[in-house]
């Protein structure tokens, strides 16, 4: 007699609701308010229904299969709706779009993606079956004062940007000012990331000479730059 | 206080400036590329990206000094 296989893991009522929500919020806002705008194709409607019995189907009919209610729900719920993009075509052109609508809705994919996460449970690390225990580990060195303020201003940057390309209103340039976008923010944050980590420590044994002079081919081409703006700037 | 403490901190504040320097002529890029000012967009962006990564590279500096 075969034994009967683990049961499959089931999805809490928590985690099927915080991903529920934001893809709700998302599907609503750019999904299916462009799918009933006039002119939009039918069939687009259709495909936008789709996403949406993809998703709720996936999260909540098909039980304790986590594997299929993941496919159904993210896999099943984005192709629909990348679908419906492709059909609507002209009702999603930038000179078209509420800008207020599509940053809310780029919010709510963000959500709905951190959603499939998982939050660390409460129980304590040492009372696994397979913690090593002893004395607490103790930290070689703390945060620099000036970590947290140079991370917080490249998180605040990096949402700028994506703000600031939502402005761009000729539809080439606006795809292009939000590639530029993205990548900016995650060129600022990787390097705040390094910048702020090596705060206080020995990175600074290199003397303050040597990391300006490292810098010097670098600092006479925006000497250059910055001067040229300026004559720019008189000129015009 | 030495030289040595001093010049580290002047380049400590110039690594800092760089980087804000950076995110200001990206953001600056952006919104002129906003106001249909396409050639002062790609300025900035230059600009920007120079001063990111000069201020990444005083993080490093080589032996060789360049």
């Amino acid at each position: 007699m075969s034994a009967r296989p683990a049961p499959l893991e089931l999805m809490p009522l928590s985690e099927r609701t915080r991903v529920l929500l934001p893809g709700l919020y998302a599907w609503l806002l750019t999904v299916e308010l462009p799918a009933l705008s006039r002119g939009a194709r039918p069939l687009g409607r259709v495909t936008a229904l789709l996403a949406l019995m993809a998703l709720v189907s996936g999260l909540f009919m098909v039980g304790g299969r986590l594997r299929l209610a993941r496919g159904l729900a993210i896999y099943g719920f984005i192709g629909t709706c990348v679908l419906t993009w492709a059909l609507l075509g002209g009702e999603l052109s930038p000179a078209r779009l509420d800008r207020i609508r599509a940053a809310a809705g780029s919010l709510g994919w963000i959500l709905y993606a951190f959603g499939w996460g998982r939050v660390r449970s409460a129980q304590l690390p040492e009372d696994a079956p397979n913690a090593v225990l002893g004395v607490p580990l103790v930290a070689r060195s703390h945060l620099h004062r000036r970590t947290l303020p140079i991370a917080g201003c490249a998180v605040v940057a990096a949402v700028g940007f994506e703000a600031l390309a939502f402005r761009v209103d000729r539809p080439e340039h606006a795809v292009l000012a939000h590639a530029t976008a993205t990548a900016c923010a995650l060129l600022i944050l990787g390097a705040s990331a390094t910048l702020a980590l090596r705060q206080g420590t020995r990175s600074e044994v290199a003397s303050g000479a040597a990391r300006l002079n490292a810098v010097a081919v670098r600092g006479a081409v925006l000497s250059v730059l910055f001067g040229l703006g300026l004559v720019w700037a008189a000129l015009r | 206080m030495t030289d040595r403490v001093l010049m580290g901190r002047v380049a400590n504040a110039v690594n800092l400036l760089l980087f804000v320097a950076a995110c200001a002529s990206f953001a600056l890029g952006l919104y002129a590329l906003g106001d249909r000012r396409d050639l002062q967009a790609i300025y900035w962006l230059i600009v920007g990206g120079i001063s990111l990564k000069a201020a990444t590279d005083m993080l490093r500096p080589r032996a060789s000094g360049r």
